[in-house]
């Protein structure tokens, strides 16, 4: 071993890494950048839960009870902030409608059942399309409950004799969960199966393109392509239909699995118009950014530019509602924001085409975008 | 003589350009280049490293616009779809696929300049049988010579018979054997009235052009046929007489 050759080495390592400005902006801002964001995500304190009481008949005399525990439980962190819902609005339509997260109904027996010993029942209504949520929500609200009704007064029948009210049992209402939407979910991996294919496809695409037509740079075939009779757009368009078949193969073997082997929801045609505009969108965002690069390397460099923050805040994993309001319009930036947000509404809450065209048609907007950046860069450093 | 063509186009110089010049912030790579090749003509560019022949050819394919004037190349402006039908393009790079085969990727181009069916089949054919490929045609380039990738790119830039073919230094790192074979096929091309602009620094293959082009620095410092070139400097060897030629200019 000379340690003259050994250092010879590790003094060019340094002196070629010295000169790649980017490498050593993305060592250290990369990582910066990453972790606020996941300090950000992970340290998002979760509002209170809306909670809505419907009000009828002889149960309006439990109400203010209810509201003084559900405001002011014994514990900060099971608190819910109390809203109140336009007369005449049924407890799906107010959650449909976003006004409230969850509806708490009395059961139609309810003051009979506490009268008479029977256990009553609580119904509370959930939008349900994240099965952590709902499991939160609940949690909070079957620790409120008992405090609720624990040495209320109980509504004694006329007949009821001396001792009477200490023989009527003072258990707590059964809680029954009604969601909206994933009556079928039943695990919270449900939440992710349907969305993780579209991360996969715009992933893979994305590196696929970025390096292959980095190597048509590098090679020169790009040249020789650009000196033949191919327009850009051609080129472009020849790479989304090249790639387009495999990505959506790769995709048709994840949803499979995530169906089949884990027993998930899937988005049907909406799941598959995002995967197809997000493969568009991956497939010229990759070109473009092989215009930046000069080998490998430099594309894998991009990931923690282009890939990484979208992982972070397209709500795979957070939802986007939780954000702070600086980091809400940030997510919404991102094109794999809307296609997580329009396949969960098809696959979760059981939308169709209708009503997830404008997240589909954000994605698209993303393609044209990328398609022009692509169509732009292609002369670039050839 | 110019000519009028189907198209409409002007026609009889393969390429001509007036006051052609090239830049990169201050430095000038093409400055004043005044060119008129005919067609129907082996061309050699001549000159050293650097001195602008792949900027030319860059911009006589349309991949790099001009500083300041004129190009035409067949009658037409460079850069336009039926200009690039028009021209084969053999780049200093091997500029091959090399995960396909010899065929596929002369196929390939092929169908990028339009041929289809047994017409490109032909074609295929016909590009493999000029660089003395055909028994390879099945090969994958990376398991090729250089010297047989070289041929590839040839047939690549071939296939779709072009009125115009430009190599840019299509015989370095080529073997002598290998360039003798290169320049028979170059010699066929113009045979049957096509035009071709070979640019080189070996300046023993000078001879074998039609005409030639010294470049340097960005501007020809003589033009003609190879024995008029030496006539005119009394040397014996190109390189002799572009060295004078070279020397005039200082």
């Amino acid at each position: 071993m000379s340690l003259g050759r050994i250092l010879a080495i590790a003094a060019r390592l340094m002196k070629q890494l010295s000169r790649d400005r980017r490498a050593i902006a993305l060592v250290f801002l990369a990582p910066l950048m990453v972790m606020t964001l996941l300090a950000v995500l992970l340290g998002l304190e979760e509002s209170p839960p809306r909670i809505a009481i419907q009000v009828s008949g002889l149960v309006s005399i439990y109400v203010d009870r209810f509201e003084e525990v559900l405001e002011n439980p014994e514990e900060e962190d099971d608190r819910f902030e109390v809203v109140y819902l336009p007369d005449g609005m049924s407890a799906r339509e107010a959650i449909a409608a976003d006004l409230a997260d969850a509806v708490m109904v009395f059961s139609p027996t309810f003051v009979e059942d506490r009268a008479s010993g029977r256990r009553s029942r609580l119904d509370l209504f959930v939008e349900g399309a994240d099965p952590m949520r709902t499991a939160a929500i609940l949690s909070r609200f079957r620790k409120a409950t008992p405090d609720a009704v624990t040495g209320f007064p109980k509504l004694l029948p006329a007949d009821c004799g001396v001792h009477c009210a200490e023989t009527i049992p003072d258990a707590p209402p059964e809680v029954e969960l009604t969601r909206l939407y994933g009556d079928d979910l039943d695990k919270n991996m449900d939440f992710f199966t349907p969305v993780l294919p579209a991360f996969f496809v715009f992933f893979f695409v994305f590196l696929l393109s970025g390096l292959t037509f980095l190597r048509e740079r590098v090679s020169g075939t790009a040249e020789r392509l650009l000196a033949s009779p191919v327009g850009k757009a051609e080129l472009v368009t020849g790479y989304v239909l090249g790639f387009l078949p495999p990505a959506l193969l790769q995709a048709s073997v994840v949803v499979a699995f995530a169906r089949f082997a884990l027993g998930g929801p899937w988005g049907g045609a909406t799941a598959v118009l995002a995967m197809v505009l997000l493969a568009l969108v991956a497939e010229c965002t990759g070109v473009f950014v092989s215009a930046f690069a000069k080998s490998e390397f430099q594309v894998f460099q991009f990931i923690p530019i282009v890939l990484l923050p979208q992982l972070l805040v397209c709500g795979l994993i957070w939802p986007v509602s939780d954000f702070p309001p600086w980091l809400e319009p940030l997510a919404w930036a991102f094109p794999l924001t809307y296609a997580m947000d329009a396949i969960r509404d098809s696959a979760i809450r059981q939308m169709g085409l209708a009503d997830t065209w404008p997240q589909l048609a954000a994605i698209a907007l993303f393609a044209i975008a990328a398609t022009a950046a692509a169509s732009a860069s292609i002369r670039r450093r050839i | 003589m110019a000519q009028v063509d189907r198209g409409g186009a002007c026609v009889g110089f393969a390429i001509e350009t007036k006051g052609l010049f090239k830049s990169y912030g201050a430095r000038n790579v093409l400055s004043g280049l005044d060119l008129a090749i005919e067609e129907g003509t082996a061309y050699g560019l001549i000159g050293p490293n650097g001195a602008g022949k792949t900027t030319l050819y860059r911009i006589l394919v349309g991949l790099l616009p001009v500083t300041s004037g004129e190009v035409r190349v067949l009658g037409r402006r460079p850069g336009g779809i039926e200009a690039r039908s028009f021209i084969g393009y053999m780049t200093q790079a091997e500029a091959l696929y090399v995960d396909l085969t010899v065929e596929e990727n002369i196929r390939f181009f092929g169908r990028l300049y339009g041929l289809s069916g047994q017409g490109l089949s032909d074609a295929v054919a016909a590009a493999l049988g000029l660089v003395q490929l055909s028994d390879r045609a099945s090969s994958r380039v990376d398991a090729l010579s250089g010297g047989m990738r070289r041929r590839t790119s040839l047939a690549c830039a071939v296939v779709h018979k072009p009125r115009l073919l430009l190599l840019d230094e299509p015989t370095v790192g080529v073997d002598p054997e290998l360039r003798g074979q290169f320049w028979d096929a170059f010699r066929k091309w113009t045979q049957d009235g096509s035009s071709l602009v070979v640019s080189t620094h070996h300046m023993e293959e000078a001879g074998r052009c039609d005409r030639l082009g010294l470049l340097r620095d960005g501007r020809l410092i003589a033009e003609g046929a190879p024995a008029a070139l030496l006539a005119e400097t009394g040397a014996a060897t190109m390189e002799e007489a572009f060295l004078a030629f070279a020397g005039r200019q200082k």
